[in-house]
């Protein structure tokens, strides 16, 4: 990478993130509510023997919602990137540091959580059991938390990207066709990280969960190869013409 | 020095131009300036306004606006002195004199004569009213 | 610092058109060009070839020797305003726009930026999304313009604009050439506007060069011949006609190329008359034509 292209591709980060920053905090602020509302309310009308993780659930949230902000990142800032002068491959750098980004965001917040959530069950003497399988036995363990869901977000937003970029591409039929083929990387890393309902599939199937650190570096392996791939695709994008 | 070629508004506005598309533009320009010299508003060795105020102030591409001030300079009507601008020659108002003169009966009194044949008017008419026009003019 | 471009056999071809064809073009660097087509004539995928918004794909775009698509040494170098649309996003706002393009812009001016702001009385800190279509396009040209690019194009970036903005666009694009020579191409339906702004005009149609001029030499290519009919006809035989009207014994013959003095003598004998056409009228003439 030149001088030009490390220089610009910060630039390009430095005004993602400002473009992401306020839904980024929104969404971090009103999921965390919502789940300390839930608690509360799960808390006070629980059966005291349950010992269910509420937390847990907030994972299709911080999987989903960065998944959509992948969607748009090609159809909202490539168009601005290229008329700024701006090639597609700093913009591409920008945007797999954007994703990589987005979902270390999210796995420092899911961890976040799972950590409150241990403490808050400790106060009672309980343990958090949780319905999915996860790389970590319990909420405190934040340095397996954080990995898991990071590669597990990652992999849905690279996928997002993918999708998003195909829209702007080829435009709606043709994609919406494809779409079980764009969500393939977001799958295979749910898949070998035994998450979500592709990793329920898995266990569903008899399945064994692979060891940790083939899944863990299968999944870096899948992400690498769709991050990869999606800036050589998006480096052959033509810019729209505007709507009139 | 906008003042000398202020008679001559220019307004985006109403689409009003001192150019029209009757010749080009840069040979209009030289024949203003010409103009602005003959009648004196424009004296021996006084500067003229650099290509670009010209350009700027009647809207023009200053390629065009160099482009007629160039032919006044190879006409020796206007003479450049590096890095300061340019002015006007000293005897260029007396030659422009002479060169005028030299067309007037050519691109005036000929082409007023025939248009008086074609309608119909007798010379001794238009004698007449030069005469009359001649006014306090030195005979 | 200006760019000069070198298109050579560009063609581009759409599923159901073809929108340029086989256009060969050479531009110095350092003027004011004027892009002239109809709408669909292929002024816009030109000059989006030209800014890397496209890639090429039959033909060449070559750009101060090199080509500029994912070329960052040249895209940083150059500025295409399509309206104002592509350096905005929803939701941003005038002055998150600003900061972005005087980031990214290496010879971007704040001062002119501010200028422009106040001369088009587009307030900092307003969204875009609530700005009317015309200072959308304002915003467009501050852009455009306080840039300074090396090679800076307008497309229609006029468009929702009244009278005085453009004129004032006008106005402030002079002046700031005049400080900062550059090469600048205006894509316009305009032409009486503005036609004065260039140094050269290029007509396109169809995707075809129509005709590449020194603007006043276009100019004086044009000539209405107007007289009786039958010295009309026989004055303008093998000339490249491009309209006639008639009213009564009398003609009116537009031609275009080069009238020389001795046929400018022939014409008068003739007792026809040779009036110049206006750019406007001369540009409608070389692209009249079935449009289908």
């Amino acid at each position: 990478m030149s001088a030009t292209t490390y220089q610009r591709t910060g630039v390009a980060v430095r005004d993602l993130t400002l473009g992401f920053r306020l839904s980024l905090i929104w969404f971090v602020v009103i999921i965390a509510i919502a789940f300390a509302v839930i608690g509360a309310i799960v808390v006070s009308v629980r059966d005291p023997s349950t010992t269910e993780s509420v937390w847990e659930n907030s994972a299709y949230a911080t999987r989903y919602f960065p998944l959509s902000q992948g969607i748009m990142l090609t159809a909202v800032y490539l168009p601005v990137a290229v008329a700024s002068g701006l090639t597609r491959r700093t913009f591409g750098y920008a945007a797999t540091i954007g994703v990589i980004g987005i979902s270390g965001i999210m796995a420092v917040f899911e961890a976040a959580g799972y950590l409150v959530e241990y403490w808050a069950f400790d106060l009672t003497g309980d343990v958090p059991t949780y319905a999915t399988p996860h790389l970590f036995e319990h909420g405190y363990q934040f340095w397996i938390s954080v990995p898991e869901v990071w590669i597990v977000v990652a992999g849905n937003v690279a996928a997002g990207w993918l999708i998003g970029s195909a829209y702007y591409r080829w435009g709606w039929l043709g994609p919406t066709l494809a779409l079980p083929l764009l969500i393939i990387p977001a799958l295979v890393v749910e898949a070998l990280m035994s998450v979500g309902w592709a990793g329920a599939a898995m266990d569903a199937m008899g399945f064994e969960r692979p060891p940790t650190w083939l899944a863990v570096t299968s999944c870096l392996a899948v992400l690498a190869i769709t991050l990869s791939g999606v800036h050589r695709f998006v480096r052959t994008i033509d810019i729209r013409p505007q709507k009139a | 020095m906008l003042r000398f070629f202020g008679e001559v508004m220019n307004l985006w506005t109403e689409g009003v131009c001192m150019f029209d598309d009757r010749s080009p533009i840069y040979h209009q320009i030289a024949e203003a300036i010409k103009n602005d010299i003959l009648s004196g508003e424009l004296g021996a060795d006084e500067q003229v306004m650099s290509t670009n105020q010209y350009a700027a102030y009647y809207r023009i591409n200053p390629a065009t606006a160099a482009k007629g001030f160039q032919q006044l300079v190879d006409e020796g009507v206007l003479y450049k002195r590096r890095g300061i601008g340019m002015f006007v020659s000293p005897d260029a108002r007396r030659s422009l004199v002479e060169q005028r003169r030299e067309r007037f009966f050519a691109d005036v009194v000929e082409p007023m004569v025939s248009e008086a044949r074609i309608i119909g008017i007798p010379l001794d008419d238009v004698v007449a009213r030069i005469q009359a026009m001649r006014g306090g003019e030195p005979v | 610092m200006s760019l000069g471009i070198d298109i050579q056999g560009l063609t581009v071809r759409y599923p159901d058109v073809t929108a340029i064809d086989d256009l060969t073009l050479r531009l110095a660097g350092g003027k004011i060009y004027g892009l002239l087509g109809r709408n669909g004539s292929g002024k816009t995928t030109l000059l989006s070839l030209i800014a890397a918004y496209r890639r090429v794909r039959e033909g060449r775009v070559i750009v101060d020797g090199q080509e500029p698509f994912e070329n960052e040494r040249l895209t940083q170098q150059i500025c295409l305003i399509r309206e104002a649309g592509d350096v905005v996003i929803d939701g941003d706002s005038v002055g998150n726009i600003l900061r972005r393009a005087r980031l990214l812009r290496p010879t971007w001016d704040d001062d002119a930026a501010e200028r422009l702001l106040e001369l088009f009385e587009l307030p900092r800190r307003r969204g875009v999304s609530k700005l009317s279509r015309g200072q959308r396009s304002a915003l467009g040209i501050t852009v455009g313009l306080a840039s300074r690019a090396p090679l800076t194009m307008f497309d229609e970036s006029y468009l929702g604009m009244d009278a005085p903005s453009r004129y004032a666009f006008y106005d402030a694009l002079l002046e700031d050439y005049m400080e900062h020579p550059r090469t600048i191409i205006l894509s316009t339906h305009l032409i009486e506007e503005v036609a004065r702004l260039f140094e050269e005009v290029v007509i396109i149609d169809r995707g075809r060069l129509v005709a590449h001029e020194d603007t006043d030499t276009l100019r004086m290519r044009g000539a209405a011949v107007v007289g009786p009919a039958v010295a009309v006809d026989d004055f303008t035989a093998g000339m490249t006609v491009l309209g006639e009207q008639r009213l009564g014994g009398t003609k009116s013959v537009t031609v275009y190329g080069d009238i020389g003095e001795d046929a400018r003598r022939v014409a008068t004998d003739w007792g026809l008359e040779l009036s110049p056409v206006a750019l406007q009228d001369l540009f409608v003439h070389l692209t009249k034509g079935d449009h289908a």
